[in-house]
């Protein structure tokens, strides 16, 4: 029963850092991590020693095939001097992160640990286009990549299903494109810092310029119908429906709750967490829900005893932007179905009643796979210390957020509740 | 940005070049083998029920995954179905345009209480339909080689 699992003992967020997400020819993945590494040590509000870390979880999901180098658990703790402590690499897809985070807080709660680092890193951007669909596609189940499924192609295949099932179109895709690419400049660590209109604007600056024929787009919407701004990729996942290849790391410190004070005076605490997993979609029992977003949504909200109407705001895994109506759906933000009208309303702008992906999403932010479910949680914990500068959401006294993260098509789901008390 | 930019070794640092020459062999599995056996020397499409608690696997498999039971028969099925989503690939692998688009659909095969197919749809993009009725086409006997491309296609009827 889903309801009934608790932690052995609280646990709190009191320090995080991101390495800016991106395609970075100039760097490798050591020094990402040491990126992030830096500044979670100055987030400390109160400082540490780094020798209390006495354990860590680093979620990978395919070095190995990207840059050829696997075994990251014992790689980052040699780089930041903690060898010889316990290193441990997770993996579960995109989600692999997530998995670092929940080892990690399972083992403060179990009493082995009080004071552990957890985060994630990956490096895309050295392999060719070809080269990293196929280590991508490797995280498919084994009866879709085999018939040229991989993911551009089973999340277009969701999209038709949600567009036949509910009546909506691309314009739904759109709207979620448009709202992403508008809190993207707002994130000095995303990968894109252009909002629709604006890389509008220069790609009509680049036609005068070169003396070619003008677009004449009459707005955002106008542009993303264009194929030549938005060429399809596999239908209806047209390129602006698709995250980028990105490079980055990110990392958090995990302790003990009854400690957290030692270190800063605005902990955020871990109120609920779930994961669960699903078949391929050939066995799945629906294409507009994954079963393991529901079992991780159950024991999240079971762990915390809060609802879907007590989530403030929360990140969400769009790798595609149909991924994003069907996670806000399968989590309760919205019923089913609802979602795509919700997003039209507005409701998950910056200033909506229900912000999604403050961040800008994987869609802007980036998705260096084996770090986004950390970047997620770390969103989190800036807007609920209110340490968001110029995306922080504004006028609400914000107490709980939430990050859903998935891996594959589906194949895992987690959760994650935070909360500042 | 993404799928669709050439990306073509994105490195400042100095490097060595690394080729791992692997040739990976993908097994069947034994249920799948009789499947895809069943095609090449048949074109027949087989499914299988679980004797002691009745569920319908396709393709056949060799235990119950819901009551452990083995399952050692097997029964056949037309292969016909409906179309039940599909997406249209306008980029290939490397992310250069196709000349020609390929549907990719997932078919709900027929007297499998709802197993789906992920293939290719034999049809242009704007006359697919979700719901249609759909059939499988096979490669001539003489090309089968006991895979997934053994078929075709689906084409809509
Ligand atoms: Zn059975």
């Amino acid at each position: 029963m889903p309801e009934k699992r608790k932690l052995g003992r609280g646990v709190a967020i009191v320090g995080a850092g991101m390495s800016k997400f991106g395609m970075f020819a100039d760097k490798d993945s050591k020094d990402l991590f040491a990126e992030a590494f830096k500044e979670l040590l100055s987030s400390v509000d109160k400082g540490f020693d780094p020798e209390r870390i006495e354990a860590m979880w680093i979620g990978n999901f395919s070095n190995d095939f990207f840059v050829h180098q696997s075994h990251w658990g014992p790689i980052i703790s040699d780089l930041l001097g903690m060898a010889p402590i316990a290193s441990t690499r997770t993996e579960g897809a995109c989600a692999a992160s997530t998995l670092a985070f929940r080892d990690g807080v399972m083992s403060i709660a179990s009493g082995l640990y009080d004071v552990v680092l957890v985060g994630g890193v990956e490096e895309m951007s050295k392999c060719t286009t070809v080269e990293v669909t196929e280590g991508l596609a490797l995280a498919t189940s084994p009866y879709e990549g085999a018939a040229a499924f991989t993911f551009p192609g089973v999340f277009g295949a969701l999209a038709t299903a949600y567009f036949d099932k509910y009546g909506a179109s691309r314009e739904a895709l759109m709207n979620v494109t448009i709202k992403s690419h508008n809190n993207a400049p707002l994130n000095p660590k995303a990968q894109f810092n252009q909002t629709i209109a604006e890389i509008m604007q220069a790609k009509i600056k680049r036609a005068e310029e070169k003396g070619r024929p003008v677009p004449s787009w009459s707005d955002e919407k106008d542009a993303l119908r264009d194929s030549r701004f938005n060429p399809p990729v596999a239908w209806p996942m047209c390129l602006y429906d698709c995250c980028p290849i990105s490079d980055g790391a990110s990392c958090m410190l995990l302790v003990a709750e009854d400690m957290a004070g030692e270190f800063t005076d605005k902990p955020v605490y871990l109120a609920g967490m779930g994961q669960g997993s699903g078949r391929g979609l050939h066995a799945a029992p629906s294409l507009t829900s994954f079963e393991a977003n529901k079992q991780a949504a159950a024991e999240a909200y079971g762990m915390s005893g809060l609802e879907p109407k007590d989530i403030q705001f929360s990140e969400v895994h769009d790798c595609f932007s149909i991924a994003e109506l069907i996670h806000t759906e399968d989590l309760g933000f919205f019923g089913p179905g609802e979602a795509f009208e919700a997003v039209a309303d507005g409701a998950t702008k910056l200033d909506g009643p229900m912000p999604i992906n403050t961040s800008g999403g994987l869609k802007c932010k980036g998705h260096p796979v084996g770090a986004t479910g950390v970047s997620q949680l770390i969103e989190v914990w800036k807007q609920l210390r209110g340490d968001a500068g110029k995306r922080q959401i504004p006028g609400r006294d914000l107490h709980v957020g939430g990050a859903q993260n998935l891996g594959g098509t589906g194949g895992t789901c987690t959760f994650t509740i935070l909360e500042r008390r | 940005m993404g799928l669709s930019e050439r990306i073509e070794r994105n490195v400042d640092l100095s490097y060595f070049e690394g080729k791992i020459p692997v040739n990976y062999v993908y097994t069947y599995g034994l249920g799948l083998e009789k499947f895809f056996n069943a095609i090449k020397e048949k074109g027949e499409f087989l499914a299988s029920r679980c004797p002691e608690c009745g569920a319908v696997y396709f393709p056949c498999r060799i235990f119950c995954e819901r009551c452990f039971s083995e399952i050692t028969r097997t029964f056949k099925v037309p292969g016909t179905g409906t179309v039940y989503s599909y997406t249209v690939c306008h980029l290939d692998m490397d992310g250069s345009p196709k000349k020609e688009p390929d549907v990719v659909g997932l078919i709900e095969v027929d007297g499998t209480e709802g197993a789906k197919f992920v293939h290719f749809i034999d049809a242009k993009p704007d006359k697919v339909t979700i719901g249609r009725k759909v059939k499988p086409v096979l490669k001539a006997k003489k090309d089968r080689e006991g895979g997934i491309f053994d078929i075709k296609g689906f084409r809509q009827v």
